[in-house]
């Protein structure tokens, strides 16, 4: 681990889990993630990494009006392209992940940054 | 199960509510014919029956008393909006049904850019489904959606209207086998001609978005939402635009499926990049019906399930275009009515396929009217090649059936569509004037 990670951070970008169709439905979503889900992939990524991550909702626009890129990305790729992991502005990875697969791009982009 | 209309889209099921109301409450206020307001979209006394009562319409004489005015052209494009509501209703489910039972990648790897086999096929489907002009919108947002390619599309758009099995018979039996034979040919014709035509554009610019104002966002497989995903990351950074040896090396095929898919898009230079996506389309992305699951494998009633919610989604996505094409109808209706016209194009010396053409495109003639309606212009003296053109013209093309094809259609496909349909309708009658 890598002193100098903190000044990179990692941003988690999803949208509350939603179930359009209803719970039980098998049609249609769920779209976004659980609470759970987040906290599980924000954990990993902290503890195996030792980076801070920041967690946005990209449906509040609070939260998007620096992300440009990022609704843009989600407003292409829609739903199934969350949670879109960044570390500054830059996009890591798209869709849901595993978190050991999130960690791994992860390392691998901030050794190219030098950091780890 | 639904999910619910925004603030727009309450305001234009309020609207249709109110026009659908009105109409039924005219109907019953004045003791008029409830059945000729759904055959025909006519308010009529009742009782009338026989080529007349598809003809006879109240009168909404023209004054310089504007609310007057005003008021005649929001209850007969009201009227309008009764007759066309079931076909809306059943295009929606048809357009519904495509969009969940059709793969988009299937037929796009089946089809391509269609060709002269996929175009005759769509034009003979077109034939034999009874749709009238308006009623085909939402179909064509479900086959675009589908993945169909835009020449059957567009076949399938000219031919459902102008022809299909009892308008055959009724031309037949009103005006005869020859009339009938021509309009046969003559939408083979124009269906092949714009088809075909299109076909050749689609395969040379390929980017459907270029092509189509609908949010297009098809369930793509696993692996090509992969690459998806990995082609946004790449470009979602400086620099925003990439050739495709920067971007996937020996991957172009699978860039133009994207950009097919309406995801990619690229410049002159050979660049790909994001298409702007408007701010919108945000809240649509995020119902279920543009991207579910991505995966397909749903049970059969799983489908049935998703497709009343797709024709619901599409409902509400294309009620505005619905609400303007009946204020236009109506509009038509009350400033150029039927009768108007007849007297208008019916005298020898107007007797020209030009001006029949003209004139079909303007006014309003929903399938099935135009028959009665030609018979009455064939009596007031018009030539067969002119009829046979305004035959074609009247079902298929219509103001109303283009405002609403303009929320499908970007202008250039629109300007395509109706310049060559109309040039189409005015060779098939001069052709047939030979004869």
């Amino acid at each position: 681990m890598s002193q100098s990670s903190d000044h990179k951070l990692v941003r988690l970008f999803t949208m509350p889990q939603q179930f359009p169709c209803g719970p039980a439905a098998a049609c249609c979503g769920p779209v976004g993630q659980s609470t759970e889900e987040i906290q599980r992939l924000k954990e990993s990524i902290e503890k195996e990494l030792s980076v801070p991550v920041e967690v946005r909702n990209v449906t509040k626009g609070e939260d998007m009006r620096d992300f440009r890129p990022i609704s843009g990305l989600f407003r292409s790729f829609g739903p199934m392209s969350l949670p879109i992991i960044a570390i500054e502005d830059e996009v890591v990875s798209m869709g849901n992940p595993a978190p050991e697969e999130a960690v791994a791009a992860l390392r691998e982009k901030l050794r190219e940054f030098g950091i780890l | 199960m639904f999910r619910s209309p925004n603030r727009k889209e309450t305001v234009y099921l309020v609207l249709i509510f109110l026009f659908y109301a009105s109409a039924l409450i005219y109907v019953y206020g004045n003791n008029l014919s409830a059945s000729s307001i759904f055959k025909y979209g006519l308010f009529q006394p009742k009782g009338i029956e026989g080529d007349e009562a598809r003809l006879a319409e109240i009168e909404t004489p023209l004054s310089w008393n504007v609310p007057k005015v005003v008021w005649s052209i929001y209850i007969k494009g009201s009227a309008v909006l009764v007759e066309l509501f079931q076909y809306w209703i059943v295009g929606m489910l048809i357009a519904a049904s495509l969009v969940v039972f059709v793969p988009w990648q299937k037929i796009k790897e089946k089809m391509g850019y269609g060709g002269f086999g996929s175009n005759f096929l769509a034009t003979t489907a077109g034939a034999v489904i009874p749709i009238c002009s308006c009623g085909i919108v939402p179909v064509l947002a479900g086959m675009v959606e589908a993945g169909i390619p835009l020449g059957p599309t567009m076949a399938f758009l000219i031919a459902a209207p102008m022809l299909n099995v009892p308008a055959v018979f009724i031309t037949a039996g009103v005006l005869g086998w020859k009339l009938a034979l021509g309009r046969i040919l003559g939408t083979f014709f124009i269906a092949l001609m714009v088809g075909g035509v299109l076909t050749r554009w689609q395969r040379k610019e390929r980017f459907l978005r270029r092509f189509v104002k609908l949010s297009i966002a098809p369930n793509l497989s696993p692996e090509l939402q992969k690459f998806a995903f990995k082609v946004g990351m790449a470009l979602s950074k400086n620099p925003k635009k990439l050739p495709t040896e920067k971007l996937a090396p020996g991957e172009e095929e699978k860039l133009f499926m994207l950009g097919e898919a309406g995801i990619l898009d690229r410049d002159k230079e050979d660049l790909w990049f994001l298409p702007a996506v408007k701010e919108a389309s945000a809240g649509a992305t995020a119902a279920c019906f543009v991207l579910p699951t991505g995966d397909m494998r749903l049970s059969f009633t799983q489908r049935i399930k998703k497709m009343v919610q797709t024709a619901w989604d599409f409902f509400l996505q294309l009620n505005y275009y619905l609400i303007l094409a009946v204020i236009i109808a109506g509009a038509i209706k009350v400033l150029i009515p039927t009768k108007t016209v007849v007297s208008l194009v019916g005298g020898k010396h107007l007797n020209s396929v030009l001006i029949a053409s003209f004139i079909a495109v303007l006014a309003y003639v929903c399938t099935y009217v135009e028959v009665p309606t030609a018979l009455a212009l064939i009596q007031k003296g018009m030539g067969g090649g002119a009829t046979l053109s305004y035959l074609l013209g009247g079902p298929g093309l219509s103001l109303p059936s283009i405002v609403m094809l303009s929320g499908v259609f970007k202008p250039k496909v629109l300007a395509l569509y109706v310049g060559l349909s109309f040039i189409g309708c005015v060779v098939v009658g001069y052709v047939f004037n030979l004869f």
